[in-house]
């Protein structure tokens, strides 16, 4: 007991630190343990079997090919009623559906606002000036606090989630839980773990302030408090990519003993990397929209100035996420093709391809969005007039793209219209329904976000470097460069076959990402000791500035939502693909009206209860108005601030 | 005056909330409306009985999922059938789709196809294939069998080449569409008997014989004597083994029979996925089709005008409700109640056998709207009788001097089961 009161003295306290996060460090060992009684196991129940004689029975992975012993029943032929619930007349699948969407949604924010806060933390510490210093610091404990309350209902959906998956699939979830079931049990104790983890690094964040060295121990939490969340989420995807294609079962779903196997299924590494920056993106969104609505109701120019700076940082955060979330994504069709193609036809040309074009939609209405936002955001930049000329053009380009990228392939129109075009494919707008177009144009909207960006950059900054005439002309022909090498390979694959063009997108893509680092990097570079033009007048963002964040806000839920749709529909009538048969009357794929009706009620749901959790931050700021005032950053309206972009 | 601002702003905020999820909805609703249906289960059929035409038309509808394919394909549709081949083999000039080897076959000359490449049917190329080096490169590599399937590559005709591509597509890959890197020896098609598309050994060969048989010559339907001697045994045994043994494998024969329960033939035909049913404890969350209440139904639709304008075009023949529920169940295209949509599946004239339908339908006969409330179904919002129960509670209020009976609700029912024009007056 003395010994802990020692190591609480001020002297002593970093040794308390560095206690404190060894045994943090050792309970992340914890877990790993049933992983290794596994494999303990494993060899000495092999020759006890073997000794019986005839017991070991081996048979082959479903896709991996490799032998393995039968350690499980197979998969249940499962039948209706008997293996499925109700609710009354609802649908079994809806209600499982809100109820998965609505822990995914918080359960995504609470992963992506700490990696933000690691983010702001990190940059606070990094700041030689003190007052930025404190800015950042007092940012990113906004970002937690707001996450704080999220965390508790996170938990409360998951048991919700869980509730409902063995009142309405119990045979579906016990098959998973006989599976997953030692995984299951390192998913809780890591749960606990966050969560004592989350509790010290949110409430100590005032005390670990005092001294450099225990900041950096706060820091040190804050990085194991983001390794969790990112193990937690990596197991959660593990279930969702075993489902959608299975391995480490044969092919009657008897599980082979190795849980590796079943974890390492063939498209989990896309799965969850496309899923970590779309939780990184969605995450920059919320804040962002919170930040908006405080931006709108604050009193004074000071918190005006504070929450103005706080929803750019939080979108700027989010959008460097969204602009490799593409990328991610192709790869993730790619592996999809790879695994089966038949799946990935589904996708793209088959049953869910209208559902895409959903997808596209969204994505085209976030990008428009952001570079709608930018061009508001300029208004608040002396010198940005000199850009306002160009924006007309921009919009035109972004316009025509987003019309290509929304051009379906073929229409489904009248007897009459079909007869009168002469087929499915109008003679000319189908040409831009197809492949080749739709690559150059999603890579021309983001070519134009990351120009628009590099002149927000520079809005109100003069470039001084002795090469800034040769730097500004780089950078023209990266970008001229860039575009004109996108759209020639977009041209060129109409006059190649499907197999060959398919290979075309990635010449498309690194034309797109040279824009992005390389003309990124060098414009930054060019703006080092810049001549300033005046200083961000940060809180005279317009509303409709702030609108178009909600707007972004909305798009990057419903995005989620139904890129989730696409995913988990495109099982088809399949609980686990190619194992387990969906035997419910729901085993069928509702058209896309449906769809987008359940994705616009779980978004409303989402932010109903996000108002709500918002509301209890806002109490909390009403109860300490004096410590507030103290901290809050002095005289910031006016003053250039050195975010993210400058 | 602060709070007031924090409202408005609340306010207006959600307000913009629901207008952004309003439009994102709406625009769902705006595109085209595809519902994408499990597969249906295999139909039971004796090859020994079937005729190759039989077979032919059996395997277009597998591939196809309509036996007019290029009816589908002109009205902008790609038409696939649970085989799901035209997601990758092209089958008609007009159809798009490259990934596979094409499997068209012209039977007139065509100006798109000078050199009359096209006319060379599938059957014609499989009776080479298995003589090429190719495929003895592949019985070499494969001599200790495939894989995935097993399966060592040993096709002597063009029919067993097809049959074995069903089974074993990567006993033998068209050289340049393999999966890439693989050096051209794995095919990117899936094995066909098993999951996902999973076809039993009769639809498979109804498949070949479809290919065999493209250019209308009926003579080269080898299918059912390829498939027995590719496997050293005769076609429906091991099905019939498995039957005995009392295992149903995914996708085995579903058939109504005398002997099923009204129950059991709405279990087994899936009648409960769309409706409610009184008296079937399946069947009470159906939301597609109407409530089948019959008894009060059928005489109503009989008499309606719909049904009377269906009839004078020679859609429709119904002369009695229950000639009008079997009606309904062999060719449900036929007429389709006001406020629904043609969703309901096409094969159930195959999967019924007559006196299973006759009982079905006097089942369906004895259902009545007393009995729907009895159980708490009521119809759909979009059945333009509109809702029993709220029809019962409109007769509530209109007799306000006291509280109906039971009795009283069943005479009110039994009043609206008995004319369809006392039931909209009541209403």
């Amino acid at each position: 007991m003395s010994f802990l009161k020692g190591l609480c003295h001020p002297k002593r306290m970093k040794w308390g630190a560095v206690a404190l996060l060894g045994l943090f460090g050792l309970l992340l060992l914890l877990p790993l343990m049933p992983i290794q009684a596994i494999a303990d196991e494993a060899p000495a129940g092999a020759p006890a079997a073997t000794e019986g004689a005839t017991a070991v029975e081996k048979a082959k992975d479903v896709h991996w090919k490799i032998e393995g012993i039968v350690s499980g029943p197979p998969a249940p032929k499962l039948k209706y009623p008997d293996n499925y619930g109700t609710y009354g007349t609802f649908q079994s699948r809806t209600l499982i559906w809100v109820a998965n969407q609505q822990h995914l949604y918080f359960g995504s924010f609470v992963l992506a606002v700490p990696m933000f806060v690691l983010v702001m933390e990190l940059v606070g510490m990094l700041q030689k000036d003190k007052r930025m210093a404190k800015k950042y610091d007092d940012l990113a404990h906004e970002f937690m606090k707001i996450s704080l309350t999220a965390y508790s209902i996170t938990a409360i959906l998951g048991g919700v989630l869980i509730f409902t998956f063995l009142a309405l699939y119990p045979g579906f979830f016990m098959y998973l839980a006989g599976i997953f079931r030692p995984v299951m049990h390192i998913y809780a104790l890591l749960f606990i773990l966050e969560s004592g983890i989350l509790y010290v690094y949110y409430y100590g964040w005032d005390r670990m302030n005092e001294s450099a060295y225990l900041k950096w121990c706060h820091l040190s939490l804050s990085v194991l408090l983001n390794t969790v969340g990112l193990i937690l989420m990596f197991f959660a995807n593990t279930w969702v990519a075993f489902m959608q294609s299975p391995s480490g079962v044969d092919e009657q779903g008897r599980f082979l003993g190795n849980i590796w196997m079943a974890i390492h299924t063939p498209l989990v590494i896309p799965i969850v990397v496309h899923r970590i920056l779309g939780n990184a993106a969605f995450g920059g969104g919320v804040v962002a929209a919170y930040a908006a609505y405080r931006l709108l109701a604050a009193k004074s120019p000071e918190e005006k100035a504070h929450y103005d700076w706080m929803s750019y940082t939080a979108m700027f955060m989010g959008v460097l996420n969204l602009i490799p979330l593409p990328f991610a994504g192709y790869w993730l069709m790619r592996e999809v093709y790879a695994y089966r193609q038949q799946m990935g036809i589904t996708l793209m040309g088959g049953l869910l391809a209208w559902v895409f074009i959903m997808q596209a939609t969204m994505i085209a209405t976030l990008f428009v969005t952001l570079n709608y936002y930018l061009w508001t955001a300029m208004g608040r930049m002396p010198g940005a007039e000199r850009y306002y000329k160009y924006f007309k053009y921009m919009l035109l380009v972004l316009i025509v793209s987003t019309l290509t990228w929304l051009t379906p392939h073929t229409l489904v129109m009248t007897p009459a219209e079909l007869k009168a075009m002469g087929g499915a494919q109008h003679p000319v707008v189908g040409n831009y329904g197809v492949m080749s177009a739709k690559n150059t144009a999603i890579n021309t909207i983001i070519t134009t976000t990351v120009l628009c960006f590099c002149i927000y950059q520079r809005a109100n900054k003069v470039p001084t470097v002795k090469w800034a005439r040769i730097g500004n002309l780089a950078l023209a022909a990266i970008f001229v460069g860039a575009e004109l090498n996108i759209l020639f390979l977009g041209i060129y694959g109409y006059y190649i076959p499907a197999n060959v063009r398919i290979g075309l997108s990635v010449p498309q893509v690194c034309s797109t990402l040279s824009t992005l680092f390389i003309g990124v990097t060098l414009n930054t570079m060019m703006l080092k000791n810049a001549r300033s033009l005046g200083e961000v007048r940060w809180g005279q963002m317009s509303v409709r500035g702030a609108y178009a964040l909600f707007l972004l806000a909305v798009a990057f839920t419903w995005t989620m939502a139904v890129m989730g749709y696409i995913r988990s529909s495109v099982r088809l009538h399949w609980h686990v693909n190619e194992i387990m048969r969906d035997a419910s009357p729901w085993a069928f794929t509702n058209p896309i009206g449906y769809a987008g009706n359940i994705n616009s009620m779980n978004v409303l749901i989402f932010w109903t209860m996000l108002l709500f959790v918002f509301w209890l931050g806002s109490l909390t700021d009403k109860k300490v108005p004096a410590k507030v005032k103290e901290a809050a950053p002095e005289g910031i309206v006016g003053e250039t601030i050195p975010v993210a972009s400058h | 005056m602060e709070k007031g601002k924090k409202k408005s702003i609340i306010l207006k905020v959600g307000v913009w909330y629901v207008f952004i999820l309003a439009v994102f909805a709406g625009y769902t609703n705006w595109l085209p409306q595809i519902r994408g249906d499990a597969p249906e289960a295999a139909v039971a059929v004796d090859v020994a009985s079937v005729s190759v035409e039989d077979l032919k038309e059996m395997g277009a509808k597998i591939i196809f999922g309509t036996n007019d394919p290029e009816g589908a394909l002109a009205r902008g549709e790609n038409p696939a059938g649970k085989g799901q081949c035209p997601l990758c083999h092209q089958f008609f000039l007009d159809q798009k789709a490259d990934r596979c080897p094409n499997l068209i076959a012209l039977s007139t000359e065509n100006t798109a196809d000078p050199e009359g490449l096209l006319k060379i049917t599938e059957e014609q190329r499989s009776h080479k294939r298995p003589l090429t080096a190719v495929y003895d490169k592949f019985k070499t590599k494969l001599v200790s069998g495939e894989t995935n399937s097993g399966i060592t590559p040993h096709a002597r005709s063009g029919g067993e080449y097809l049959i074995e591509s069903e089974y074993c597509p990567n006993c033998f890959v068209v050289p340049g569409y393999a999966v890439k890197g693989t050096d051209d020896m794995v095919s990117p098609m899936p094995i066909i008997n098993k999951p996902p598309i999973e076809l039993t050994d009769t639809e498979i060969v109804a498949v070949v014989t479809f290919l065999q048989t493209r250019d209308g010559d009926m003579s080269k339907a080898t299918a059912k004597d390829s498939w027995e001697s590719y496997f050293g045994k005769k076609l429906g045994e091991g099905a019939k083994a498995e039957q005995a043994a009392g295992g149903a494998a995914p996708g085995s024969t579903t058939v109504a029979l005398d002997t099923d329960t009204p129950e059991q033939i709405v279990t087994k035909m899936g009648c409960f996925a769309c409706h409610k049913i009184p008296g079937i404890a399946v069947a009470k969350i159906g939301m597609v089709g109407p409530l089948l209440i019959e008894g009060t139904n059928a005489v109503n639709r009989i008499k309606s005008p719909e049904y009377k304008k269906a009839m004078a075009e020679g859609k429709v023949h119904a002369t009695t409700p229950k000639d009008y529920i079997m009606e309904s169940i062999v060719n449900p295209g036929a007429f389709i109640v006001p406020g629904f949509n043609d969703d309901m599946l096409k094969d159930f004239a195959t999967k019924f056998t007559f006196a299973a339908l006759s009982k079905m339908a006097d089942y369906l006969l004895e259902q009545t709207a007393e009995k729907a409330i009895k159980e708490g179904l009521d119809r759909l919002p979009n059945e333009k009788e509109g809702s029993l129960m709220k029809s019962a509670k409109v007769q509530t209020n209109q007799n306000k001097v006291h509280v109906v009976s039971k009795e009283e609700v069943r005479d009110q029912v039994s009043m609206v089961s008995k004319g369809g024009q006392n039931h909209k007056e009541a209403l």
